[in-house]
């Protein structure tokens, strides 16, 4: 099967508009959750230490908001995420969201969570936006590219990292002394005794090295060997628990919604078993 | 050809762009975090601590920990330059003091009742070979030479 066949190819139900749903629902909630958080955050002017945020395509400079502003943008974003959710006008609810999207997350860009763990967001708001099976019923059928385009959004994220290791490293980033050396480097700003345990063990660094490349530059093969999703899917969850109590890289929070794109079947399943 | 298929070309474009010329055209991304050779010799960070009136010492902490990590790094790069050209010396100083100053009204707009502080600390951080960590202050600045 070549990557052309999966992007022509058709599904009987309309999985895109399933994703939509499943992904602005969970994504609606994150924020919500977090938005006073967030809010606090931003009244603490991070700009002053951190500078202006990045420009949007590296042309367009997101203009500093009050925090009436912010609020607003939040509160928009939220509710378009909503409308969504419940069909009503999607396309032109993802189209204000997207800009909420960038006003609001352009203030907390430096955010540890949010920095560039946030960035797959507009990016599959962006392809949803372009769907023509997003306003269509969930039984109708309709083409798989929209979640094909999304799961190749997700795997660039890993074969970046993985690629990225390579360039700078090669394979010395295998010996697990560089994995030692970064989790003893988090230990010393942070006091966790999860990061100094794993440290202690230059093998289980090494053994952690070699797995985590092996997943990172073959996550793209869940797109070709669908029965394997499963495994890679678990491993992700688990190398994102493992960086998280180990050193604070919380990617779960904002990329964690992208991972429902490998559970819509799963949804259309679970929809026609309770009967909804 | 319809404008979502032109639209997702442009995407996997961007995609491959980003991956492989290391760039970033936000919101697209690549993902260099923790690629570079890195090794035990070389763990060091430069943490701020505070000290109470009564003389006690401790880390500071803020809800949103990369405020002390980013202004940890930055003391160390000026540490790096300060060691590497004494010239700039007094530049370097207000720089760091500029950053300190920050520092301080974050801990404010965080509800840190600033007067129980009488000066921060720079302290390094390194690890020894028994992986053990060794703390060591590297500089003392009033917090009201700061306020001044």
């Amino acid at each position: 099967m070549i990557l052309a066949d999966l992007f022509d190819a058709q599904v009987p139900y309309n999985s895109t508009g399933m994703f939509a749903r499943l992904f602005c629902a969970t994504v609606a909630i994150i924020v919500a959750l977090n938005f006073v958080q967030q809010y606090h955050y931003f009244q603490t002017q991070p700009s002053k230490l951190y500078g202006k945020g990045p420009r949007l395509f590296g042309l367009i400079s997101l203009p500093v908001l009050n925090s009436y502003q912010f609020l607003a943008c939040g509160i928009g974003f939220i509710l378009c995420l909503l409308l969504v959710v419940l069909n009503v006008y999607p396309h032109v609810a993802i189209a204000i969201a997207l800009i909420c999207y960038f006003l609001y997350f352009g203030q907390i860009i430096s955010l540890a969570y949010v920095q560039r763990k946030a960035n797959l967001i507009p990016i599959v708001l962006l392809i949803l936006l372009f769907s023509p099976s997003l306003d269509k019923p969930l039984s109708s059928a309709c083409a798989a590219c929209e979640l094909v385009l999304i799961k190749i959004v997700l795997i660039q994220v890993y074969l970046s990292a993985g690629l990225q290791k390579i360039r700078h490293s090669g394979l010395g980033w295998l010996n697990g002394k560089y994995l030692q050396a970064y989790l003893l480097e988090n230990y010393l700003w942070t006091d966790r005794n999860a990061a100094l345990r794993l440290a202690s063990s230059e093998k289980l660094c090494a053994a952690l090295s070699v797995l985590v490349l092996i997943f990172e530059l073959t996550f793209g093969i869940v797109l070709f060997l669908p029965q394997l999703t499963f495994v890679y899917v678990a491993f992700a969850l688990l190398f994102h628990l493992g960086t998280l109590i180990t050193m604070r890289i919380n990617y779960l929070k904002y990329l964690g919604p992208v991972y429902l794109v490998f559970f819509v079947d799963l949804a259309f399943r679970l929809k026609a078993t309770i009967g909804i | 050809m319809s404008i979502s298929i032109i639209l997702y070309f442009i995407i996997c474009i961007l995609l491959l762009w980003v991956t492989i010329a290391g760039k970033d055209i936000y919101p697209f991304s690549y993902y260099p975090m923790y690629s570079a050779p890195h090794n035990l010799e070389n763990v060091r960070v430069f943490r701020i601590a505070l000290e109470k009136k009564d003389g006690s010492v401790a880390w500071w902490e803020s809800k949103f920990y990369r405020y002390p990590e980013y202004s940890g790094r930055k003391l160390q790069q000026l540490w790096q330059i300060k060691n590497d050209e004494q010239k700039r010396d007094a530049i370097l100083q207000l720089e760091q003091y500029r950053l300190l100053i920050a520092v301080l009204q974050i801990m404010e707009k965080e509800n840190m009742d600033t007067g129980d502080y009488s000066a921060f600390h720079i302290i390094e951080r390194t690890m020894q070979s028994d992986l053990k960590p060794v703390d060591k202050t590297i500089e003392i600045i009033p917090l009201n030479r700061l306020k001044k």
